[in-house]
């Protein structure tokens, strides 16, 4: 753990000292919005910034962020750019599903995403970003979300399937848009999308037992992502039941993945 | 206006009868006597031309018996405590309940504190009731309703200071009750005060088991004051407030930790015989009604998972209503009266494990409600007077809670926002066929608006079917035509009286299953939501007869009867089968005895498949009550020994919830002191 700190927290200087060296109004971000990871230069001069919705990396799906500038301080779109967590544990290493970087022009950004399906417990995570032919790493502690917005299941068609929760900022009672994502594994670091799924989503209450009406089920938005809608008759624990088909037949009969606001 | 001069609780005589020799509106609208002795209730016979006037010189009487006594009102009972009134089957957003021509609303959303557990005897001093729409009622409704008029010292023409004491003991549930009143006043002010405190423990069915949780302790009082401005005008102020703690409800899954009232107005009476404009009063008010649910002192084998419930509702409303002469024989009546109420009711359940989860069960549902009502009385010859009447209200519901718009956002598509317009019109005809023979029949179109909890209600849940209700924002309104014809007819020693009543409902409110919904509440049968059913109908008859075999003798009986179906055919809930009761009664020289009889038939009319209801056991209690007024001087003392049940029967009636056993032989002591 303590080797693992050492280098976020240079890291940490290095990005408050980089960002002090910037005159005001030039950087394009909310500052409130967004939370930088983490920052550092390429081989090739660049500087990577990595940022989250949160000042902490949890399990399940995240946001991310990642500003590219060049040695002038521009920010930089037309760059080969991908993304590529990784977990070391000792013994062996894998990583999680992501979402490919896209260039917003809106905010000069490459938005992606990573689905952590653990948190640094075991052992350490670290985001690479491959620029070109160039590579940067970000060490990064990803927190244990309080409730269990990811999982891996093992499909009844013998593919392993990763499943999680995209958390909104909020949610509220009565209904909320709620979006899925949907990956199949198929090696330690080959997470492709699942387009084809269709999900039947069944929210409970666990204390309680009961359920609520007038949800949507999830339907494939593209690049695995499943959006429908949630109606919560109240504050608590919910429980969100999810029975996945694919090409006519049950794969994952009760996937279930847990919210609590 | 008539005063019964011996002991008969809730005697029935009809007005016009007693007093032929007077035009009928010119007492009707005159000003209530002001006196400490006696609740009086006046029943509005249709549309309030013929009026029943009863007394009950115990002044200790709760409300809830009081009621209970009074001629096609039934109470549903949920405990010892808190009944809520139904008029001939009708209750709920079917029947007005105001204080004084004040709207105030139950906090409740279990029903558990209908407006009449915030009123005492001791503040009370009129109950009007009224079967359907009509001069008397101060909004829209099918079934008419309860007006209660609040005890208010008056100015006189010298100074005068009066005033009561009593106490009250019952040997079931070792019931003690403590009470108070004093009224001062001069020619240019009066001033009242009252109070009560009543508390009861568990009390003992028939054959002698204890009903656990049916305890309750209260307290009320009342300030008022009022002030004469010249000949004509006076300016009131009146201020009641009501707190019950720790409140029992055995038919119940939960009690009652609190339910607080504070009732206040302020008014302006302008009155003037002679003149055209003989009456004008007006009046602006607000009322806070403040409850919350307890489950705390319940063994953990009945609460599956501890839950805070509480709910408050604010009313704030005004109303004016004048009266004015045209000529001898018509009398026309004009009330404006609007109010605006919110209610807000929530839930937080506590689980053994996970997160405590929270819900508006009510969220924060708003109505606000303008009304105009014009209605004539007009005396077509001296044998036959009507009264006939329009009323429109117009109704505007919605949610005024972002919080409350996000709970129903997953029930109610749309807008949850409603206005609806709102018409009753009434006719009534009385003719008198020889002195002593009177026949009057009536005719109403009468509608209500859907309640709040109709509209907006979330998961609550009904004990007696034991279904979770959600409300339906897209519900219609509920109309009926409302038919009665009767007769009354007096002789010397005798008198009898005979009506027959209809409603025929279209879109008649109800809760209809929903097999698609999961249950809220642990141990719900299902959900139900409030439709508009195409229809339903309500037929009824009631009988009384008196004898006076001599002077201080009276032998008396009602016998009611009411029969409800809806569009299929099945029975309507909460409609009591046959009621009969006969009383024997003595008075003489301050001396009072009454022996009577109450018999309920069995009810098998019920739907439990479609209402959850089931069917009940008749019964027969027998009571008596002795009593003696000493007077010397303006000092009276009032005693008084009552034995309900005196067969320790164990019995409940149809519309008691969950059939707890009624209390058994009770022993009622009260004693009051009047100056």
């Amino acid at each position: 753990m303590k080797n693992y700190f050492f280098p976020v927290w240079v890291l940490l200087v290095l990005a408050g000292a980089s960002a002090c060296s910037h005159k005001p109004g030039d950087d394009p971000l909310p500052a409130t919005d967004r939370h930088e990871i983490g920052s550092a230069l390429s081989a090739d001069q660049y500087r990577v910034t990595l940022y989250a919705d949160s000042s902490k990396l949890f399990t399940g799906f995240n946001k991310l962020y990642i500003k590219i500038e060049d040695e002038q301080s521009s920010p930089v779109s037309d760059i080969e750019l991908s993304l590529l967590p990784e977990m070391d544990m000792g013994m062996h290493r894998h990583g999680c599903p992501v979402n490919p970087p896209e260039y917003r022009n809106t905010s000069s950004l490459f938005e992606a995403a990573a689905v952590f399906t653990m948190p640094s417990v075991d052992g350490d995570w670290r985001i690479h970003v491959l620029l070109n032919d160039d590579t940067v790493s970000f060490p990064v502690e990803v927190h244990d979300f309080e409730t269990k917005v990811v999982g891996s299941f093992s499909g009844l068609d013998g593919e392993k399937y990763v499943l999680s929760l995209c958390r909104p900022a909020h949610w509220n009672v009565g209904l909320n848009d709620i979006t899925f994502t949907l990956h199949r594994q198929e090696g330690p670091f080959a997470y492709p999308e699942v387009l084809d799924a269709i999900i039947e989503m069944t929210p409970e209450m666990p204390s309680m037992g009961h359920g609520s009406p007038n949800n949507v089920h999830p339907v494939s938005i593209g690049n695995g992502y499943y959006k429908g809608v949630v109606n919560f008759t109240m504050t608590g624990d919910w429980r969100m039941h999810l029975k996945v088909s694919r090409n006519g037949t049950v794969v994952l009969e009760d996937a279930a993945l847990d919210i609590l606001f | 206006m008539y005063r019964i001069k011996f002991f008969l609780p809730l005697l029935l005589i009809s007005r016009s009868l007693l007093a032929q020799d007077k035009p009928v509106t010119d007492s009707l609208w005159a000003m209530p006597e002001v006196q400490l002795q006696t609740v009086e209730v006046q029943s509005f016979q249709q549309q309030g031309l013929k009026k029943d006037y009863k007394k009950t010189p115990d002044l200790q009487q709760p409300v809830d018996k009081l009621l209970s006594g009074i001629k096609g009102v039934q109470m549903i009972r949920r405990g010892n405590f808190a009944w809520e009134p139904t008029i001939r089957g009708l209750s709920g957003g079917q029947i007005n309940t105001t204080i004084d021509g004040m709207y105030v609303f139950g906090a409740c959303t279990d029903k558990m504190d209908p407006v009449s557990s915030y009123i005492e005897p001791a503040n009370l001093q009129t109950i009007q009731v009224g079967y359907g729409p009509g001069a008397a009622q101060h909004g829209t409704g099918i079934g008419g309703g309860f007006d209660f008029r609040l005890m208010k010292a008056m100015p006189d023409t010298a100074f005068y200071i009066k005033g009561l004491a009593g106490a009250g003991w019952e040997t079931n549930g070792a019931a003690t009750k403590i009470m108070g009143a004093v009224q001062a006043g001069n020619h240019n002010w009066a001033i009242g005060a009252n109070g009560v405190f009543r508390k009861s423990g568990n009390y003992r069915m028939g054959g002698g088991k204890q009903v656990d949780f049916s305890q309750y302790t209260k307290w009320n009082g009342g300030l008022n004051a009022t002030h004469r401005l010249g000949n004509h005008h006076q300016l009131s102020v009146a201020y009641l407030q009501d707190e019950g703690y720790d409140i029992g409800y055995p038919a119940l899954t939960m009690d009652v930790a609190y339910a607080k009232a504070k009732i206040g107005s302020l008014s302006h009476t302008y009155s003037c015989g002679h003149h055209r404009l003989f009456r004008w009063e007006s009046k602006v008010y607000y009322n806070f009604v403040d409850h919350a649910m307890d489950d705390t002192r319940r063994p953990s084998d009945q609460v599956p998972m501890h839950m805070d419930m509480p709910g408050d509702s604010r009313t704030a409303g005004f109303f004016t209503k004048a009266l004015y002469r045209l000529n001898d024989k018509s009398v026309f009546t004009l009330l404006v009266n609007g109010y605006q109420n919110r209610l807000h009711a929530e839930m937080t359940m506590y689980p053994d494990q996970g997160a405590e989860m929270f819900m508006l069960t009510i969220p924060d549902a708003q109505r606000n409600m303008i009304g105009l009502q014009l209605s004539n009385q007009y005396d077509l010859f001296p044998f036959w007077n009507m009264e006939v009447g329009i009323r429109m209200d117009y109704v505007v519901s919605g949610i005024y809670t972002e919080l409350g718009r996000q709970t129903l956002s997953g029930m109610h598509s749309g807008t949850t926002d409603r206005k609806q317009a709102v018409l009753n019109v009434f006719l009534q005809h009385n003719w008198r066929l020889a002195p002593n023979w009177e026949l009057y029949a009536g005719l109403a179109k009468a509608g209500r608006a859907p309640t709040l909890q109709e509209l907006y209600g979330f998961y609550l849940y009904n004990r007696m079917d034991a279904f979770d209700y959600l409300g339906n924002s897209a519900l219609k309104q509920e109309q009926s035509w409302n038919v009665t014809i009767g007769t009354a007819y007096k002789r010397e020693k005798w008198e009898v009286g005979l009506n027959g009543f209809s409603y025929f409902f279209r879109d008649y409110i109800a809760g209809a299953r929903r097999a698609d919904y999961s249950v809220m509440t642990i141990g719900a049968l299902g959900v139900k939501q409030y439709t508009n059913l195409s229809g339903a109908t309500l037929y009824g008859i009631e009988l009384e007869a008196g004898y006076r075999p001599f002077k201080g003798l009276r032998v008396a009986t009602t016998q009611a009867y009411t029969y409800g179906r809806d569009h299929e055919g099945a029975a309507l809930p909460l409609i009591s089968p046959l009621r009969s009761s006969y009383s024997m009664a003595y008075a003489y020289r301050g001396f009072r005895a009454e022996f009577s009889m109450q018999y309920q038939a069995d009810q098998h009319h019920v739907s439990t498949e479609k209402y959850g209801e089931r069917p009940s056991v008749g019964f027969t209690v027998l009571n008596a009550t002795v009593g003696k007024s000493f007077t010397a001087g303006k000092h009276k003392i009032d005693l008084n020994v009552s034995m309900e049940n005196i067969a320790d029967v164990r019995y409940y009636e149809h519309l008691d919830i969950m059939k707890v056993y009624r209390p058994g032989r009770n022993l009622i002591l009260h004693g009051t002191y009047n100056f």
